[in-house]
């Protein structure tokens, strides 16, 4: 009975901290009339997209999902050309504190400290794509 | 048994015929026959007492049986004790929980801020001298934005994947 009650306890600990995660994309935002709907995955970003950036269409050009542990380095790549080297420096219960580098292709152009906080995430304005921007969005999951 | 056992037994039964009752006598000491004659007396009045007493079965023993079955039944039963016991050990089940998630996790009773739920940019520093970055928090205060300007411009017509 002890036994199982502690493994069961130890269990629930274990699922708390492997379920944490960082999700990362490559977005075109454009603006075109009419504007073009939402990609379900993006519709929570859209609106602070459209008041920051000023686009109102947008384009899921790759995304992807990382579990990270702490202290470890991690490939983000949302996309083959665009993708992020990231260092979990510490993990609490609401955020984690990371160390980001953004490549394009095999060369830096970023490198920040973030603490990224649970369903606040950390959106980037990249560089200009045709008559569009590329944003990346970084978000725990 | 030998052969004076077996008609001592039988005598003592009432089992003898009444010459076979006689001769038998005849052949014991007063003693004995006044032992054996009080003993068939108080076995006869057994018998009869036996033969007064009322069951609602023939079968008397069976009958004493049931009888025990239903007063046990009629026993109240140890069942609100169990209960007790069973909620006691839940709430130490809820205490051994409570108190590990302390020790294993003690960020967890720990109270929140309006700040453990807002992403901030700590530092952003781009690799080209001609790129720059800074920093603001998104218009819903939650979320951080990091402003690059100076990137280089990629044609429409190039691949991006």
């Amino acid at each position: 009975m002890r036994r199982t009650i502690f493994a069961l306890l130890m269990f629930g600990t274990g699922c708390v901290h492997a379920s944490n995660g960082v999700w990362s994309a490559l977005v075109l935002a454009t603006n075109e009339t009419p504007a073009r709907e939402v990609p379900a995955k993006l519709e929570a970003f859209a609106p602070t997209i459209k008041k920051v950036f000023g686009y109102n269409s947008l384009y899921l050009l790759g995304d992807r999902r990382k579990e990270i542990d702490s202290g470890t380095e991690d490939w983000l790549v949302p996309s083959e050309d665009f993708f992020f080297q990231l260092t979990s420096l510490r993990r609490e219960e609401t955020h984690y504190a990371i160390r980001l580098e953004l490549f394009r292709d095999k060369s830096p152009l970023l490198t920040t400290e973030v603490r990224l906080a649970r369903n606040a995430p950390l959106y980037i304005r990249g560089p200009q794509w045709g008559a569009g921007q590329l944003i990346l969005l970084l978000e725990i999951r | 048994m030998s052969d004076f056992e077996h008609d001592h037994t039988r005598w003592l039964d009432g089992q003898m015929s009444e010459t076979e009752r006689r001769k038998f006598e005849a052949s014991l000491d007063a003693a004995a026959l006044e032992e054996g004659v009080a003993w068939r007396a108080l076995r006869e009045a057994m018998v009869r007492r036996a033969g007064e007493i009322e069951t609602p079965s023939p079968d008397f023993f069976n009958a004493g049986i049931l009888r025990e079955i239903e007063r046990k039944v009629r026993l109240p039963r140890a069942e609100p004790k169990r209960w007790f016991s069973l909620a006691w050990a839940g709430a130490g089940c809820l205490a051994t929980a409570a108190l590990l998630s302390a020790v294993c996790l003690p960020g967890a009773f720990r109270p929140r801020s309006e700040a453990d739920f807002v992403s901030q940019v700590v530092s952003a520093r781009a690799a080209n001298p001609a790129i720059s970055a800074y920093a603001f928090q998104a218009p819903d205060h939650r979320g951080a934005v990091i402003w690059m300007e100076g990137t280089d411009y990629i044609p429409g017509d190039e691949r991006v994947r």
